[in-house]
């Protein structure tokens, strides 16, 4: 019987990854709407013989701020380098004990790409890029929004079973408006919408047993106070070779989230070696500086019409020049300038979407700019759903329209 | 050493983003006429090439294919679609593109209409075929060939096979086949969901690898040793053991134009056609609606003669201080 909400979410060395924090967000807004309790899964290499080391406590730290969740650490020499076959080993049989409805997982090159194996390994449904969900009026049914078609289009998708296996993108952590920067989402812990009402709230599909757990912390989101829970050893019992470990005394300051160690299985049979992180070929391009950043896509048409972005970031006295991906791909800018989900992500004051469509990849990678401009032919074209200000024209003739003008001017 | 490509058929994102059906009409259940398939029966370009293409990224999975033929002489080289009748059109590109021979695992799925919950089931929704997403049985002309479709609200139908159903029905069509490699692009273009290849090795058991970026075998009993993308550009590298199944991403290679050699000899091969209706599984999640999306509440939109935005635009960056006054 399926219950609970699980997040796998990403260590980076200073706590969670940004993607994972959101995902978590989101998973908190599912938990509002069935009243399951969260429990967020963090698969890492190290052993740190049971007790909590200063990254997870920060995690801890984190979990509890933002509403509590249950923490269960698993680590292994599997996992000491990624790889999908690894953690898909890893992660399977403790899904498996710990049996959530929802496994929600961030969308990123990690998660899109262990998660459909997962998916399979668990005979779960299995939704990517999921950008928000709402619930059929009729019976209740989970609907999961997400893109088609360079982002013109949305479906919604319904599991026809439990588990499901969710890929989260970021926006979908954001209720209204536009994405919350993460470290302001931190600092404000009790302060997030419908977040501070959900406290014990107990599962209504099933009772929770000795190894499942209530919904997190109570009310006080400062977490000093606690319900029975505190203490309480979370325990899992595998036929694989598992060890469970006894969590840590939880400092008092902490509320009643629990914590759990699993290890991960060793793979009998390795058959994809993880050979390392390649040296970054070329530096990567350091947008950090610029004010304005105008980004030239696919719209531009040709390399030859690049000598325009230049003459249109020439405009402005601290401009840089990137690019999407389809440019790289087609060799009209070196991939050093690529801005997206696999180029650089940058938040600049100003950023000039020339003849770009707007899907998700390129989306990740630009959406924090404070304010956005897109120039595009295509009014349908998705950018401009994050565009403050919106042209609908042929580059190649606003560009010489603009620069024309400012001649007029001088 | 045997490769198999998984090509994916998809909707033009241009073809969708004009709107309505276009010239022709019926874009998403379209059979089009010139859809005829024989030695001297040529088909010539038509809208319905306009409108349905190979997915860009599947292209670079078969380019890669080929030049592991190059390195491999003795490698052969199958092209693999699921999907209606009209997905011969893009076997036939990758037999022009250079693969040894090419099968359409054919599906006849329910109409769409069934597939819809009752509510949606408006005439305009359930007269169309298969959604943008390729896979569906085509079905009457589409009813939005006399409407435009306006933004808000708009919906087509959806499509009729998930990632895991179109996973699913080729691994039971693989049953008693044997790849050393099977290649796929990393996502459909149309789709997005970049999950097939992914559901489809660990259906099969093989270990795979997603986002691969550089790829080199040494010996055509592998293993394999790839780099895939991460986030942010970064790249990893993987020593994979064959048989395997590498999802390939955009930027890898430069995709080949057919040679005219290849054309014609494309011509006289056969396009093999499998019946799948049978190897649909239970679907494990269902796609329930697919609409264009509404405009953007923020955006405001420039209105005018082209200098008249331009110098609005200008007052704009001016007006933030981006510009010196």
């Amino acid at each position: 019987m399926s219950a609970g909400i699980a997040i796998i979410a990403e260590a980076s060395p200073t706590g969670l990854t940004p993607a994972s924090v959101k995902t978590i967000s989101f998973a908190r807004r599912l938990a509002d709407a069935t009243g399951e309790g969260l429990r967020v899964i963090i698969p890492g290499q190290r052993d740190t013989g049971g007790k909590l080391d200063n990254n997870d406590s920060n995690i801890f730290a984190l979990l509890e701020q933002t509403g509590g969740a249950d923490m269960i650490l698993i680590s292994g020499e599997s996992l000491a380098a990624y790889s999908a076959e690894a953690w898909k080993e890893a992660l399977a049989p403790l899904c498996r004990e710990l049996s959530p409805r929802f496994l929600c997982l961030p969308h990123t090159s990690r998660g899109w790409d262990y998660g459909p194996g997962l998916a399979i390994l668990l005979e779960a449904a299995l939704i990517g890029a999921v950008e928000g969900f709402r619930r059929e009026e009729e019976d209740g049914a989970f609907l999961f929004r997400r893109s088609i078609l360079k982002g013109q289009w949305q479906q919604e998708v319904r599991p026809e079973r439990w588990p499901v296996v969710l890929t989260v993108l970021p926006e979908a952590a954001v209720v209204n408006g536009p994405v919350k920067k993460v470290a302001s989402w931190v600092r404000a812990s009790g302060a997030i919408p419908g977040e501070a009402e959900t406290a014990d709230v107990v599962s209504r599909e099933t009772p929770p047993d000795d190894t499942k757990v209530k919904a997190g912390a109570a009310g006080d989101t400062r977490g000093e106070t606690g319900s029975g829970a505190r203490g309480t050893n979370l325990s899992f019992s595998s036929s694989r070779d598992t060890t469970v470990r006894t969590p840590p005394a939880t400092p008092s300051s902490f509320a009643p989230s629990r914590t759990a160690f699993y290890a991960a299985p060793a793979i009998p049979d390795v058959r994809c070696r993880p050979l390392g992180k390649l040296p970054a070929g070329e530096a990567a391009y350091d947008f950090s500086a610029a004010e304005v950043i105008i980004a030239a896509g696919q719209g531009i048409g040709g390399a030859e019409n690049l000598e325009l972005i230049d003459l249109l970031a020439g405009l402005f006295p601290k401009a840089a020049v990137g690019c999407s991906r389809a440019v790289c791909d087609r060799g009209w800018m070196e991939y050093r300038r690529q801005i997206g989900l696999t180029g650089r992500t940058v938040a600049p004051p100003l950023y000039i979407a020339c003849g770009i469509s707007g899907a998700m990849p390129h989306l990740a990678g630009m959406r924090e700019s404070r304010c956005i401009v897109a120039v595009n032919r295509d009014e349908n074209a998705a950018i401009f759903q994050v565009a403050h200000l919106g042209i609908v024209a042929d580059l190649l003739a606003f560009i010489p329209a603009v620069l024309e003008q400012t001649e007029e001017e001088a | 050493m045997n490769i198999l490509v998984c090509i994916k058929q998809i909707l033009a994102p241009e073809a969708v983003s004009e709107g309505s059906g276009g010239p022709g009409g019926s874009v998403w259940g379209n059979d089009a006429p010139t859809a005829k398939e024989g030695p001297r029966n040529f088909p010539a370009p038509s809208f319905a090439d306009y409108c349905y293409r190979m997915n860009p990224y599947d292209e670079h999975a078969l380019e890669e294919a080929l030049r592991i033929r190059e390195q491999f002489p003795e490698a052969k080289i199958d092209a693999l679609a699921v999907g209606p009748d009209r997905c011969r059109r893009v076997l036939r590109r990758a037999l022009e593109m250079g693969a040894d021979r090419a099968v359409l695992l054919q599906v006849t799925p329910a109409p769409i209409k069934e597939l819809l919950p009752p509510h949606d089931r408006e005439p305009a929704a359930a007269a169309g075929g298969s959604g943008p997403l390729s896979s569906g049985e085509p079905g009457s002309p589409h009813a939005e060939s006399d409407s435009k479709p306006t933004r808000p609200g708009a919906s087509f139908p959806p499509s009729a096979l998930t990632p895991y159903e179109t996973a699913a029905i080729i691994t039971a069509y693989l049953r008693d086949k044997s790849y050393d490699l099977i290649l796929a692009g990393v996502m459909a273009e149309d789709g997005m969901a970049g999950q097939t290849g992914q559901l489809l090795a660990e259906l099969l058991g093989l270990p795979c690898a997603t986002a691969v970026i550089s790829l080199r075998l040494l010996s055509p009993h592998g293993p394999v040793y790839v780099e895939r993308e991460e986030d942010g550009g970064e790249r990893s590298a993987y020593e994979i053991a064959l048989p395997a199944l590498l999802t390939i991403q955009s930027g890898i290679n430069r995709p080949r134009y057919p040679a005219l050699s290849h054309v014609l000899r494309a011509r006289t091969q056969e396009i093999a056609i499998v019946a799948a209706a049978g190897l649909r599984p239970v679907p494990r999640e269902r796609i329930v609606s697919c609409r264009r999306r509404g405009s953007s509440s923020q955006c405001v939109f420039l209105t005018g003669p082209l200098p008249e935005q331009a110098r609005q635009f200008l007052d704009f960056c001016r007006a933030r201080g981006f510009l010196n006054a």
